[in-house]
């Protein structure tokens, strides 16, 4: 199938914000990142999430939009506001799906907007073609890419 | 009568149109008698007038007629007694002079015989001695009385005297034996007609049959010698009608005058009364002037009493008017004195009911409006609560279907699990997919059911879309061995306008059932245009749908039995969802099966083509 031919070194050298405050949720998305050979660093909500892309300087962020402290929302519109961060891609991973919910989160700065939950196969598909969008990140996929 | 009409048309006052008619009610009856009494009373007082005046007239001319007619009698007896008598010369001067002392209009008289010789004469009483007797057979008054007739002299005036010169047939026995004549004096005759008195500048006159005045008491009047000829009383009379005659006209010495006129027999003179005009009838004017003074005092009256009554009638309807212009903006409580006895009464009555029970309706209103602002509020509340419980709902459950399918799916990408592992691990992942689309289904239908479900037409590129469709459920037919085409009739057009997602929704539900319920054979999707619908058919050679249960396929959580949803997997809410949606975009959705041969799903939509086939135009043009 498709994902077998995704090399399991395509993300090598990249690193990952993965912001969630649910445990699991975070754990699967790190696991599958890790995988592929990404560096990720865990937040558990959007104020750790924003000091960690402060401090860490992520190629791409996932993040949750609920969280207690500091939502997704908040988190984006911070680090849209921040030069050094403001356009780092980011793609909002959340279980809400009502109408509306997506318009929202563009309209907050996210890139992309997916809808827990994720097949992890069809995930690396979606999240590989989000980044060919930006060519900076693209070129530095590895092996035939 | 217009002009009133038009008058009343225009007046926009009740008060004003009942003043109208009660005056006019009032003054047309007082008027048209006034009218026909002052006439009555004109036309009285004129015959009253005039016949007053004609009795004057008739009293100056019997009189003066009876000074004359004396005269002429004494005149004729004396005559008569002188041949009766055959009295001696000396003897007949004795009488001459008892006769002048009885007789003294008579200055100058004398007697003829049969041929015209004097046989006497009396001149300032005394006999003329019998050398100077005259004949007088050739004068005009022997003339006359010698053929037996009456002669009347014109007047002369012979020493400041006025006198009338009468001669007088004298028969004896049927024969002719003299005449007698002598001149009288008309002193006192004329003293009747000067000092004939009469309304306040009433005088009278004497004049002949030609008009020549004879005697009034102006001097300077007799001095202008006017010819009354033409005064119609006079010229009636010189035309011989002898009766009283009393008529308004110019006269030549006194103006507009009511003058009379009548004969005087023997000197056939003719006596005019003349009286101004304004004096005669100044009673009339009197009388009218008052009458005229009445009716206007009584209009007056009249006008003053009928913006009373017409005050009386429409001031509580002017009550009524405010009072509904006040309830009207919004004084519901007003209450309008109903004591009036009449209908007016009656309406503020009717008023007072109407506000009463509009009171009532609106508090009625009022209530229902709260109880049913409550209601909607509760409802609104109610279906919120529902919203943002499904919301969560939503979220909660996918959180951990998320941890679920996340762990599934990597531990399946592990390269060194054997095929039992693989077989539980995707069992595990589609059942948690199943779970996922329960989820998405419920929301589907709990949002059609609200009515929210948000349709979003946009401009979609059909042939782009349905080849989206095609490459995501080839993957599913290929797997299971099926031929699946793809047919677009060139009618369609590039793009049509309809909700990208429901549309969506709608077609991969149909091709997935499609593909999940055929075993071998085919399955096809075509789309075709059907005047301004486009018409989508998928048709597979699957198991078929019995009749029976054509209607129950699109009932929720149905299949054909109950044991094909565990044979097919499904949630049994797809095809209800697939309807809902199509009667939610206004279009329609059909099924035509046969067991065991396959079935024919055929979804028509209205897809607005005729705006789109305008924009084409324009564009193009």
């Amino acid at each position: 199938m498709a994902e077998r031919t995704i090399p399991q070194d395509i993300l090598k050298g990249f690193r990952v914000l993965v912001v969630d405050d649910e445990p699991d949720a975070a754990r699967v998305c790190q696991l599958l990142l890790l995988r592929y050979s990404a560096e990720v660093r865990v937040a558990e909500d959007g104020a750790a999430g924003l000091q960690a892309a402060r401090e860490y300087q992520p190629d791409f962020l996932l993040s949750d939009i609920s969280m207690p402290e500091m939502s997704g929302y908040q988190l984006i519109m911070e680090m849209r506001k921040d030069r050094l961060l403001a356009s780092i891609p980011a793609i909002a991973i959340t279980a809400h799906a009502m109408p509306g919910n997506r318009e929202k989160a563009i309209a907050a700065g996210f890139d992309d907007y997916l809808t827990k939950p994720l097949r992890p196969r069809i995930f690396i598909h979606d999240l590989l073609a989000f980044l060919r969008r930006f060519p900076h990140l693209a070129e530095r996929f590895g092996s035939l890419d | 009568m217009l002009l009133l009409k038009r008058l009343y048309r225009r007046m926009n006052r009740l008060s004003h149109r009942l003043m109208l008619l009660f005056i006019v009610v009032t003054l047309v009856p007082m008027v048209s008698l006034g009218i026909a009494n002052a006439v009555a009373t004109a036309r009285l007082i004129n015959a009253e007038i005039s016949s007053r005046q004609n009795e004057a007239m008739q009293l100056i001319a019997e009189k003066v007629e009876h000074l004359v007619g004396d005269a002429e009698l004494h005149l004729h007896e004396a005559g008569l007694t002188w041949f009766k008598l055959e009295l001696s010369s000396r003897d007949m001067s004795v009488f001459l002079e008892t006769l002048a002392s009885h007789i003294p209009a008579y200055a100058t008289m004398w007697i003829t015989d049969a041929t015209g010789q004097e046989v006497v004469r009396l001149e300032d009483g005394d006999a003329v001695a019998a050398e100077f007797l005259q004949n007088r057979s050739e004068e005009e008054s022997f003339f006359l009385a010698a053929r037996g007739e009456r002669y009347f002299s014109t007047v002369r005036v012979i020493d400041d005297e006025p006198r009338l010169t009468i001669a007088l047939p004298l028969m004896v026995d049927g024969e002719l034996v003299g005449t007698v004549a002598g001149q009288m004096s008309l002193l006192q005759s004329w003293n009747v007609v000067r000092s004939a008195v009469f309304g306040s500048n009433g005088y009278a006159m004497l004049v002949d049959r030609r008009g020549n005045l004879i005697v009034h008491r102006d001097d300077q009047i007799m001095a202008s010698r006017p010819n009354m000829a033409i005064i119609p009383p006079v010229s009636a009379v010189a035309a011989g009608q002898n009766q009283a005659w009393t008529t308004i006209y110019q006269s030549p010495i006194g103006g507009e005058v009511l003058g009379s006129a009548t004969l005087i027999n023997g000197p056939d003179w003719i006596l005019v009364l003349e009286r101004s005009v304004s004096d005669a009838f100044s009673a009339v004017w009197d009388s009218t002037l008052r009458l005229g003074l009445a009716m206007l005092l009584a209009l007056a009256v009249a006008i003053l009493m009928s913006l009373f009554f017409a005050r009386q009638i429409t001031n509580p309807i002017i009550r009524l008017r405010n009072a509904a212009n006040r309830i009207r903006y919004g004084e519901l409580s007003l209450y309008i004195p109903d004591h009036n006895p009449t209908e007016i009464g009656e309406l503020a009555h009717a008023f007072n009911s109407m506000t009463a029970s509009l009171n009532e309706r609106i508090r009625e209103v009022n209530d229902k409006n709260q109880a049913l602002m409550a209601a909607t509020l509760k409802a609104e509340e109610a279906s919120r609560l529902k919203d943002e419980f499904l919301a969560v709902m939503s979220h909660e459950l996918r959180t951990p279907l998320h941890a679920i399918i996340g762990y599934t799916g990597i531990v399946l990408m592990d390269d060194n699990l054997d095929q039992q592992q693989v077989d539980m691990l995707e069992r595990s992942e589609a059942n948690s997919q199943r779970l996922l689309t329960l989820i998405n289904d419920l929301l589907d239908i709990s949002r059609l059911d609200a009515g929210k479900m948000r349709l979003l037409p946009a401009e979609i590129a059909i042939r782009r879309l349905a080849q989206q469709w095609y490459d995501q459920m080839q993957v599913l037919a290929t797997d299971k061995g099926l031929t699946f085409e793809l047919q677009i009739d060139d009618s369609v057009p590039e793009l049509i306008l309809s909700d990208e997602n429901a549309l969506t929704k709608i077609m991969t539900n149909l091709l997935s059932n499609a593909i999940k319920f055929t075993a071998k054979g085919r399955v096809d999707l075509s789309i075709s245009r059907e005047r301004d619908r486009i018409k989508f058919v998928v048709q597979d050679t699957g198991i078929g749908i019995p009749a029976a249960m054509h209607e129950v396929v699109f009932d929720r959580f149905r299949q054909v039995d109950s044991s094909t949803t565990r044979a097919y997997g499904g949630t049994g809410l797809g095809l209800a969802i697939v309807r809902s949606m199509c009667e939610a975009m206004q279009g329609s959705i059909t099924l035509n099966s046969i067991p065991d041969q396959g079935s024919t799903f055929t979804v028509v939509l209205p897809v607005h083509l005729e705006i789109l086939n305008n924009q084409d135009a324009t564009s193009h043009g």
